[in-house]
């Protein structure tokens, strides 16, 4: 790519934008690239196809285990059960019930997701048997105090970022699109984050995540990939780096199921009290 | 030969002129329809091909498949959706073939069918149209952008496993391999069901072992000790069967009062009997029913009684006897409560401070109904979600919960009444952003009194602040009754402003720290701190701390002027 000086670069976007009237959002790094609709488009045109590869998918059951280490290495343990739902048409549910540590076993997060709009949730609280609704427009903050912030942990849906394709490298020993994707809400913790996503499957072998400062914040290292129901690829390991804290965090899935055979009745806030 | 002529063209042009419009037709309506898709690559899944297929918005995505699969039972490996065979081309149906099928029924079949649990009434139809398939080549390009290289004959093997449209044209490899034997094999074992728990009952328990030591700022105003000792223990035990339609939860809770007997306690917070479908359950046995949104008080909860010797914040409860059915559809939440028994307000005795300065008769009680305790008190509650906006509406009969104290001066007693009572109750909570609009209010007539109370406010949380990972939470509530300073209640015109800080951390520090303003009596406020952190695994340290003020003998208040505490609480879980 062309190293283009800062007057360059703006006086060639200044150019392009009064030339082609492109769209604020892709003229903003237009130096590096010919063409910033090209680039765009093949970014959206990756995504979805990532998407798209894991669509279909149905339910899904797991147990997760979570190793949160500090910046001397010191960790603590977070064990967890998962269950999942792909609804058509709109964001998945999912219901993660918690089992360590002991202090807040029995509790149970409740989240119906949706694209564009605020996701419901709930918490369930089994010592006073409550279940609480959870302001969730901001979801920036850290999940279990790990370094996976809530919105890491929610599903992939293209109406959250805008992408842009930026080229190929090779990570973890496979060809990769390298893709740009900026959060459309305005209350991501993040200005941007990059994502390597191999060409063979479309998925995701590494994220670095920018906070709003456009600094470095964290990078999100995912191996060992099984396959499931001959199509869908999930990771064994996720690693979460935090560069600024020194502290990492490790998500394990110690098991996974498909085709478990729940259906949006075991994600209604009324079964949340049946849980344990 | 005019006339043979026209004959000619009669009969032999007209037909043949009709002939070409008709099939022309043909050909351009199969063209419209993008005719098929495919060859299947071994990467591509019905779903992501059922996307291309799509016409439009109006056939939902479950018509498209179930369509897709009708259309082409040979494009499936035994009839399984899940089973796409590779190289295969499947037939698009026509948008009015896709609409045939009901989006209901399709999509209830859909969830059936990718479970492997195919609807046996729906059986694959014989291919549509498979004689008058002309193979139209389209005007337009169709879905599928790149022409694939090999050929659906041969593209049976894995040769195929990039997908056709394959978004990056410059940098194509026709070489990735496939996912390799061994892991399918791995995928196809993780499928099979986890194996049933032993006997058919799956049992959960955990316990709570929590030492409690108060020591409060001044010696009582009857000469009470200012260090006080509490140890509890909480059980969970809960069976359930494989199916979770019956269940059977039991959690007993035991304390010990150093310096109060009528403190002790043995309470069977919970053991029932659940028996549950769907979206319905039935239970039998001791419950704990919370209702209400609010934070610094709990007005429309009523059918639990209050534990008063678990804190001045009135938030522990006695399992109480009920029969209750809870059943729920787009129409709302619908609970019902049968109470056959009912539970005396546990007081503790003056010795266990943070009382009355007389001890409360239970024996002596007194009832209204002259069922006493055995009247059939009856309660219910209808909630419904209305997108940001959870509302609730409650109804009870019964025995009040409240007693009125009767001093009995002669034998320096107080004598609990308790009147029958009929509450409607309304709680209500709005999420807008950051912030949650709570409300709770009452009607009540109870014996002689009828009157009206309300908490409302906001709970607005900040995440992230002081540039850490903490969140702060700003509460604000106030408190009515209409009775006004005759109220037996300490809110009955007054102000709260909490803060609750979360810092996110490993050891889950919180701290919950809140005043509460009289403002009809300027000099009357109270002032609570929480804070909790977990020391390791299984050991939580909790912090409360008590502040009561006032100069007004008239005012709840009054009895706990010299109670200001500090209670240190360590819970061990196991």
């Amino acid at each position: 790519m062309p190293q283009l000086k800062i007057s360059q670069t703006g006086m060639l976007i200044l150019v392009v934008g009064l030339l082609l009237s492109l769209p604020a959002h892709a003229a903003t790094d237009a130096g590096t690239y010919a063409n910033s609709d090209t680039v765009t488009d093949k970014g959206l045109e990756i995504a979805t196809e990532q998407k798209a590869r894991d669509t279909g998918w149905g339910d899904s059951e797991s147990k997760v285990l979570m190793v949160l280490r500090d910046a001397s290495g010191n960790e603590s343990i977070r064990r967890m059960r998962t269950l999942a739902l792909e609804v058509i048409d709109d964001g998945d549910k999912s219901l993660i019930i918690f089992d360590e540590p002991r202090d807040v076993r029995g509790s149970a997060f409740l989240s119906h997701s949706h694209p564009t709009a605020e996701d419901d949730q709930w918490l369930y609280l089994p010592a006073i048997n409550r279940t609480r609704r959870i302001a969730s427009r901001n979801k920036s903050g850290p999940f279990m105090a790990s370094e996976f912030a809530y919105e890491d942990m929610s599903s992939f849906e293209l109406a959250k970022y805008q992408f842009r394709y930026l080229g190929d490298e090779e990570v973890n020993g496979v060809i990769c699109y390298v893709i740009e994707r900026i959060p459309t809400d305005k209350f991501s913790g993040y200005s941007k984050t990059i994502a390597w996503v191999d060409k063979a499957h479309y998925r995701v072998q590494k994220i670095e995540f920018y906070d709003k400062k456009q600094s470095l914040l964290k990078t999100l290292v995912a191996s060992d990939y099984k396959v499931y129901l001959d199509k869908y690829w999930r990771p064994v390991l996720l690693r979460m780096q935090n560069h600024q804290t020194g502290k990492s965090t490790d998500l394990v899935v110690e098991e996974l199921q498909f085709n478990v055979g729940r259906s949006a009745a075991d994600f209604d806030v009324n079964v949340l009290e049946r849980l344990r | 030969m005019t006339t043979l002529l026209y004959q000619v063209i009669r009969g032999s042009v007209v037909p043949l002129l009709l002939a070409t419009v008709l099939v022309t037709t043909a050909a351009l309506s199969s063209a419209v329809q993008a005719a098929e898709l495919g060859p299947v690559a071994k990467t591509d899944t019905l779903w992501r091909l059922a996307v291309q297929a799509r016409p439009d918005d109006a056939v939902s995505m479950p018509q498209v498949v179930y369509a897709l699969w009708q259309g082409n039972p040979a494009a499936f490996v035994d009839g399984d959706i899940n089973k796409l065979r590779a190289g295969s081309v499947l037939q698009v149906p026509s948008r009015s073939k896709m609409l045939a099928t009901g989006a209901t029924e399709a999509r209830a079949w859909y969830y059936q069918a990718i479970r492997g649990q195919l609807a046996t009434a729906v059986q694959p139809a014989k291919p549509v149209n498979r004689q008058a398939a002309v193979k139209p080549v389209p005007a337009a390009p169709a879905p599928v952008t790149a022409t694939p290289e090999v050929q659906p004959e041969t593209a049976g093997s894995e040769a195929a496993a990039v997908p056709a449209e394959q978004p990056t044209a410059g940098t194509k490899t026709s070489t990735t391999p496939v996912a390799s034997r061994p892991q399918l094999a791995a995928a196809a074992a993780e499928r099979t069901p986890p194996p049933g728990p032993a006997g058919g009952f799956n049992l959960r328990q955990q316990h709570q072992l929590t030492v409690q030591q108060r020591y409060f700022a001044e010696t009582g105003t009857m000469g009470q000790a200012r260090a006080h000792t509490l140890v509890s223990l909480l059980s969970d035990w809960s069976w359930q069967d494989d199916n979770g339609v019956h269940s059977f939860q039991l959690t007993p809770f035991l304390r010990w009062h150093q310096r109060d007997s009528a403190s002790n306690l043995l309470d069977l917070q919970q053991a029932y009997w659940r028996y549950a479908g769907r979206n319905w359950e039935f239970k039998a046995g001791n419950d704990i029913v919370f209702w209400g949104v609010t934070e610094s008080q709990r007005l429309v909860d009523v059918i639990n009684q209050v534990d008063m010797v678990g804190g001045v914040e009135m938030e522990s409860r006695l399992g109480q006897p009920m029969l209750s059915y809870k059943g729920w559809n787009s129409a709302g939440t619908l609970e019902l409560y049968l109470l056959p028994y009912f539970r005396e307000r546990l007081f503790a005795d003056p010795a266990g401070r943070l009382t009355a300065p007389w001890p409360v008769e239970h024996a002596s009680a007194l009832y209204e109904s002259s069922d006493k305790r055995n009247n059939p008190d009856f309660a219910l509650r209808w909630s419904q979600r209305f997108n940001s906006l959870d509302l609730g509406l409650s109804y009870f009969a019964g025995n009040s919960r409240e007693p009125l104290l009767l001093p009995q001066p002669a034998a320096q007693q107080l004598q609990p009444y308790y009147f029958q009572m009929q509450q409607i109750g309304v709680d209500a909570q709005y999420v807008a952003g950051d912030w949650l609009w709570k409300l709770e209010s009452i009607y009540r007539q109870s014996g002689p009194q009828e009157f009206v109370a309300a908490t409302a406010g906001y709970e607005y949380t900040r995440v992230g602040v002081f540039n850490r990972s903490w969140d702060l939470g700003w509460i604000a509530e106030y408190q009515y009754d209409s009775r006004g300073l005759q109220a037996p209640v300490i809110g009955q015109n007054d102000l709260f402003i909490g803060w609750r800080l979360a810092l996110n951390d490993v050891a889950g520090s919180e701290v919950l720290l809140g005043v509460l303003q009289d403002l009809d009596r300027s000099s009357s406020r109270s002032a609570k701190l929480e804070a909790s952190m977990r020391l390791t695994n299984s050991l939580r340290l909790r912090l409360n701390a008590w502040l009561f003020q006032t100069d007004d003998i008239s005012d709840v208040l009054y009895n706990l002027r010299q109670d200001d505490y500090l209670e240190l609480s360590l819970d061990y879980y196991f």
